[in-house]
């Protein structure tokens, strides 16, 4: 090849002299007249064709060394910085996001969970712009406000009027950049909004879905608009719920066609995991519309309930009144109750704490139900002067009539044979003072002095429930230790964490903690039915009788606490807690529950008096007929609350 | 092309026949020529090359005639051309020679030679295939894989467009189930529940009795049996109230009267004056629904009072009598048996339809934000 390069022009040059010096025919010799006129070719100068020959390789050469130079310095040293420089302008790395896993009740009913939607965009000075520019080329293209009026009114329109067409149009003028249109969109109207109006775009939005609205909200609790978790569980277990995004790198050309093969690094999304609660969405569903209801009728400041399964301890329901809806917007719900009282805010319980006293005083042998005890109209005690809710002389209540008519005398006389020791370390098995650890954030340890602490009045005061606070769980929780037989077992709200891939991760099951014998907390049911015992004479009768669910044993105690006023350092006289917790049925209790009313003017049932145990009536009623729970096989035998 | 058959070159033997004759003849020139013109050569030297050269396009054979292969160097090597003939005549001669020389070439007719050529064609399927040269082999090979290549790709890029319509109905319906899903969710959720059965009017049951039987076979009854009664409780998710509009501008008269609970009473029938109930109805009912909004309640009422003012009562229940079925369609009202009933019903829905246009924003309940 080489060699023939140079040869080419001077073959062409000797064809086109013969051309034009004769008419020679091909084949033929030159004429002898072509041969004397012919002028003769001068010989050296460049014409030789080794000169030439030369010389193209010299060129060839050359341009080959600045190709391999050029090769060499691309290849070599600024081949990393170029391999980078393309890689940036070509790689585009895509995130795929994950779904945020579901909170279901104990039946996996769904109480939270996400599904798609979209976000309507559009950018305002942009389309604006754009319109005006069509509009300035063309007369036939529309007139940019007529335009933006039509997409306000037609999205509006798709959109159920939900935002109307004037604050649409307001937001389609407006001088921002980007706006949202709306948010939560479905994807099929979405679809349809973009195609009729290409101005508005559609952007990838996982909206999380509450289908009870304010059902269980307290506990669920409602995410931020970043979709990460802003209250209740949906915070606490954030990093479990929310999984881990994806991301798929690869290369894409100015035209913004994927390079084939170059899809790298590939990390598929790990969806969150689905978080299994021990509610069951019906319980959770009447017991907290029946505590709004309780709160509406007695004007209560609050009202809060907790029930909870006898046997293992699982919250099945938890409810605060005015609990906030996290299926609207949460900036608009100011008044509501965002927190979870039940955890969060302790109070003092009142006489419900009596059932550390009656626990310790069978525990230890040192009364039983049917002593007789006199008990007198006030007591020292301390250095104060303790009284009943009921003036009396001294009257022979037996032990069982002592709690059964709530008497704070009666019960002082009997924490007074236990003695202070033996009752901290009582109120410490019960939980009282520590954290329940049952996974709901924002829980309160309530407070219990320190024995070392104690005042002279202190253990006036502990027994009947004034001077240490505790959470409406931890009260429902000590209720639940003498219903499972004298084992505490630490409620819990989580039932299961099932990870995307099916894989469980249960929480450990707590250890269940024995507070007293079984024939103590089997003592301990019984004589506490004698709060729900009716007597028409009243001589019988408990304070909770109205707790009472027919057919079935029911145990329980009423509470009633004075609140303390901040103002002066001590009890307000017409400020009350009041608290109710049982179990039922008492022979085979299936429930506890447990309810506070924070100062309420009437009963729950609006009926006047202070008592919380219609309220439980009406759950303790309902849940033991929609479990079908087996009646009692007897009411149980009359107890003596009053010797005669 | 070595294994060509000797059978199948028969045919062409003319035509290298006179070449090789003439190949002959050229040595057999440049022999003679070497004779006595030695000179003449040595003369041309110089030129020599460059006539070669410039000669070599127009008379090949001649050159190649000597050397046996392809040039191989760019200088072709010296030849013995023969020596041109000096004189004209000696040209005549030479080519007087050549032409005596020259072989007759004996043309057969034409249809001879078709048939021959006809003749010729061997149809033994082994020699035919032997005659195929390898080089058709390669590109029937190579058109073939190109024509599959290109079917493919076709059938590729036709197939990616079902693969993606598919994928599109796909997230289409999949969105439409997650949609339908939702709605479920929400329905059988048990506040939404609550709300239906409260919607059909049940209210939930207390203190329900029990039956039992003894092992005797005795049934008693534990509890006191009794009817539900009550209100239905509230429902658990009311709308959030929305930030109360601003007011509508002047609020002339006591806005407090709802005008949805407003009562219109219907002129009676039997009003001593029928003739002039149908023209004072028409004024007054539609009249609710565009002032009532932005008037006082009262407007509307004042003259529908007016009229039964005199012997009807108010709550009197207006049979369907002659003159009433004439107001009442004319006032856009549905015939309904009483005429209290009937008011609330056609300002209800006059009310929604006007506020949002006198106050903006509207109240728009869980409206996303």
């Amino acid at each position: 090849m080489t060699p023939r390069g140079p040869a080419g022009p001077g073959g062409k040059g000797a064809k086109s002299k013969q051309v034009t010096t004769g008419k020679a025919p091909v084949g033929q010799p030159h004429s002898a007249r072509e041969q004397r006129v012919r002028e003769p070719l001068v010989a050296g100068g460049t014409g030789g064709f080794a000169f030439r020959h030369k010389v193209g390789n010299v060129v060839i050469v050359l341009v080959l060394v600045a190709a391999a130079v050029q090769l060499f310095s691309l290849q070599g040293p600024r081949a990393a910085g170029l391999r980078a420089e393309a890689s940036g302008q070509l790689k585009v790395t895509d995130v795929e996001k994950a779904v945020r896993g579901s909170l279901v009740d104990r039946n996996f009913d769904k109480l939270a969970y996400t599904i798609e939607a979209r976000a309507l965009t559009f950018q305002p000075l942009r389309i604006r712009k754009q319109l005006a520019d069509a509009k300035a080329k063309s007369p036939a293209a529309p007139d940019p406000d007529k335009r933006l009026g039509e997409i306000a009114i037609g999205v509006a329109g798709l959109l159920g009027n939900k935002p109307d067409a004037l604050t649409l149009l307001k937001k389609l003028n407006s001088k921002d950049s980007f706006v949202y249109l709306a948010r939560a969109v479905d994807p099929a109207i979405a679809a349809a909004i973009v195609k009729k109006y290409p101005e508005v775009g559609a952007e990838r939005q996982d909206i999380r879905q509450y289908p009870g609205g304010s059902l269980a909200a307290n506990i669920v609790g409602d995410i931020g608009w970043d979709g990460h978790g802003l209250l209740g569980l949906e915070d606490s277990l954030d990093a479990k719920l929310s999984g881990t995004d994806g991301s798929v790198t690869y290369d894409r050309g100015s035209d913004g066609v994927v390079i084939p093969g170059s899809y790298r690094d590939r990390h598929d999304a790990l969806n969150g995991a689905t978080v299994q609660l021990t509610l069951d969405d019906d319980i959770q569903y009447y017991v907290q519309q029946q505590v709004q209801q309780a709160r509406d009728l007695s004007g209560a400041h609050d009202v809060s309930a907790v029930v909870l399964d006898a046997k293992t301890g699982e919250i099945l329901a938890m409810s605060n009144d005015n609990t906030f809806d996290p299926s609207q917007d949460l900036s608009r719900q100011d008044s509501k109750q965002m927190g979870n009282l039940a955890v969060s805010s302790p109070f003092e319980p009142g006489s419900v704490n009596k059932i550390v006293t009656a626990a310790s005083v069978i525990e230890y042998g040192l009364s039983t139900p049917d002593e007789v005890l006199s008990v007198p109209g006030e007591l020292h005690m301390g250095g104060v002067t303790i009284h009943d809710a009921w003036g009396h002389g001294v009257e022979p209540y037996t032990t069982t009539g002592v709690f059964g008519k709530s008497s704070n005398i009666g019960t002082l006389m009997l924490a007074q044979r236990v003695g202070p020791e033996r009752f901290a370390d009582m109120l410490k098995k019960f939980g009282l003072g520590q954290r329940t650890g049952s996974g709901l954030p924002g829980e309160s340890a309530g407070l219990v002095p320190p024995i070392d602490q104690w005042s002279g009045s202190s253990f006036a005061n502990l027994p009947i429930g004034q001077g240490l606070s505790m959470t409406l769980l931890q009260m429902t929780s000590m209720y639940q230790a003498i219903a499972n037989d004298g084992v505490r077992i630490p409620p819990r709200i989580i039932k299961s964490i099932v990870a995307a891939d099916g894989s469980h991760q249960d929480p450990p099951r707590p250890a269940g903690i024995e507070v007293v014998k079984p024939e103590t907390a089997r003592t301990v049911r019984n004589m506490f039915r004698a709060i729900t015992q009716r007597d028409p004479r009243g001589t019988q009768q408990g304070t909770g009788w109205p707790a009472a669910v027919e057919g079935y044993q029911i145990s329980g105690k009423t509470g009633t606490a004075q609140q303390i006023n901040p103002a002066c350092g001590c009890y307000y006289d017409d400020h009350y807690w009041i608290t109710f917790a049982g179990m039922a049925p008492a022979d085979n209790p299936r429930y506890v529950i447990g309810i506070m009313a924070n100062n309420p003017a009437r009963n729950p049932d609006g009926t006047p008096g202070h008592s919380t145990a219609p309220l439980f009536h009406n759950i303790a009623a309902w849940l033991l007929q929609r479990e079908n729970v087996p009646l009692s096989a007897d009411p149980g035998p009359p107890l003596v609350l009053q010797a005669t | 092309m070595a294994k060509r058959p000797a059978p199948v070159r028969q045919g062409r033997r003319a035509a290298p026949a006179a070449r090789t004759a003439e190949r002959k003849r050229t040595a057999g020139a440049g022999q003679r020529d070497t004779g006595g013109k030695r000179d003449a050569k040595g003369k041309r030297d110089t030129k020599g090359k460059r006539d070669t050269k410039g000669k070599r396009d127009t008379r090949p054979q001649r050159s190649r005639s000597v050397s046996s292969g392809p040039q191989t160097t760019p200088t072709a090597r010296p030849t013995a051309i023969p020596a041109r003939p000096k004189t004209a005549s000696q040209a005549k001669a030479r080519a007087k020679a050549r032409k005596a020389k020259a072989p007759k070439v004996v043309r057969p007719p034409l249809r001879d030679r078709l048939l021959a050529r006809i003749a010729d064609i061997d149809f033994n399927p082994r020699r035919l295939i032997a005659r195929v040269p390898f080089v058709v082999l390669i590109i029937g090979a190579l058109g073939m894989g190109l024509g599959v290549t290109l079917w493919l790709s076709t059938s590729a890029a036709e197939r990616s467009y079902e693969l993606g319509r598919a994928r599109d109905v796909n997230q289409a319906l999949q969105q439409q189930k997650e949609a339908l899903e939702r709605d479920v969710l929400e329905a059988q959720a048990a506040p939404a529940l609550a709300d239906a059965a409260r919607n059909l009017g049940m209210i939930p049951s207390r203190d329900t009795a029990h039956l039992i039987e003894d092992p005797a076979g005795n049934w008693t009854v534990v509890g006191t049996p009794k009817p539900a009664e009550g209100a239905p409780p509230a429902p658990l998710n009311a709308p959030i109230a929305a930030p109360a509009p601003p007011p509508p501008p002047p609020p002339p008269a006591p806005r407090v009267v709802d005008p949805r609970e407003m009562v219109v009473r219907m002129p009676d029938p039997a009003a001593p004056v029928p003739g002039a109930v149908p023209g004072a109805a028409p004024q007054a009912v539609p009249a609710p629904g565009q002032v009532a909004p932005q008037a006082i309640p009262t407007v509307p009422g004042a003259p529908a009072l007016a009229v039964p003012a005199g012997p009807a009562p108010a709550g009197a229940p207006a049979p369907a009598a002659a003159p009433a079925p004439a107001t009442v369609p004319q006032a856009g009202v549905p015939l309904a048996p009483a005429p209290q009933a009937v008011a609330p019903q056609t300002l209800a829905p006059d009310a929604p339809i006007w506020a949002p246009l006198l106050a903006q924003p509207q109240p728009a309940p869980g409206a996303p934000a």
